[in-house]
C-alpha cells in the first residue's frame, strides 16, 4: 500500500494495490474509490483532505519517507530517554521531531528536550520541505532500549 | 489540439500511476469541450466529457484558474 499526500492540493491518494484503476466511483463527498477490471477496489482518493481527517501524520511520514533512521545504541539510548520525557513512544517522538522540524523555513539542528545526551540522529536538514535524518553509525542487533514501538524508516 | 495551457499537478502525476489511462490531453480535450461543468465551494471546478474512444466519462477537476489539473477519473456514475 502506498500513500501519497499533496499538501499544496490538499489530496491524499492511498495505493491498495499495484493494479491499475478502470473505472472510479465517488462514494461520499470528495471521497473516491478506484476499481479494477475486475471489480476489486485499488485505490482511494480524499480531496480536501485536511478537512477530514489529521494530515499532520502524513506529512511528517512523507518527510522521512525512504529515509533510514540508523543510530548506535548510546544514541536510540538518547532518543528513547528523550521520547520518554515527553511521554512518546520512539516513534511518536521521531514523527513529532520532523513535524516540527518541517514547519520550520529554515533548517535548524533539533535537540533533544531533556535527553541527557544529544542524539545525532536528529540532527536534520531541510530543503525543498524534505526532511533528512542523519545518523553516524548503522543500527547493528537488538538494543536494549529498543520497544515494540519501533518504526522502521525506509 | 492545443494542450500546453494546461499544468497537471503533483496530484495528478500521482493518479497517473493508478489510473494510466489519464492523459493531459484527454483532461484538456474534456474540460475544452463539457458535457457538464461545475463550480466547487472551495472555487474549483469539475467538468464532465466523454473520454474519446471509449465511450465512458471523465470527471475532471482544476483549481480556480482552470488550467491547473488537480484530478480526473473515468466516473461510472455519471449519466447523461
Amino acid at each position: 500500500m502506498r500513500i501519497n499526500y499533496q499538501a499544496d492540493s490538499d489530496m491524499l491518494l492511498i495505493s491498495l494495490s499495484d493494479i491499475a484503476s478502470d473505472e472510479s466511483e465517488e462514494i461520499a463527498p470528495g471521497v473516491v474509490f478506484d476499481f479494477s477490471v475486475t471489480g476489486d477496489i485499488v485505490g482511494i482518493e480524499v480531496s480536501a483532505a485536511s478537512q477530514k481527517m489529521d494530515v499532520s501524520r502524513l506529512i511528517a511520514d512523507n518527510a522521512v519517507e525512504r529515509k533510514n533512521v540508523t543510530a548506535t545504541r548510546s544514541e536510540w539510548s538518547a532518543i528513547d530517554a528523550a521520547a520518554q520525557a515527553q511521554g512518546m513512544s520512539r516513534s511518536a517522538y521521531l514523527v513529532h521531531a520532523a513535524t516540527a522540524s518541517a514547519k520550520q523555513p529554515k533548517a535548524k539542528p533539533m535537540s533533544a528536550p531533556r535527553a541527557k545526551a544529544s542524539p545525532g540522529v536528529l540532527a536534520k536538514s531541510i530543503s525543498g520541505g524534505q526532511v533528512s535524518v542523519r545518523a553516524h553509525v548503522k543500527r547493528t542487533g537488538k538494543s536494549k532500549g529498543a520497544t515494540g514501538s519501533d518504526k522502521k524508516f525506509g | 489540439m492545443k494542450t500546453t495551457k494546461y499544468k497537471a499537478s503533483k496530484h495528478f502525476e500521482a493518479a497517473q500511476i493508478q489510473r494510466p489511462y489519464l492523459t493531459l490531453e484527454n483532461c484538456a480535450a474534456v474540460i475544452d469541450s463539457p458535457l457538464k461543468m461545475i463550480q466547487q465551494d472551495d472555487g474549483r471546478f469539475v467538468f464532465w466529457g466523454e473520454e474519446q474512444g471509449t465511450g465512458r466519462f471523465l470527471r475532471v477537476v482544476t483549481e480556480a484558474d482552470k488550467l491547473e489539473v488537480i484530478t480526473a477519473f473515468r466516473d461510472r456514475r455519471f449519466k447523461l
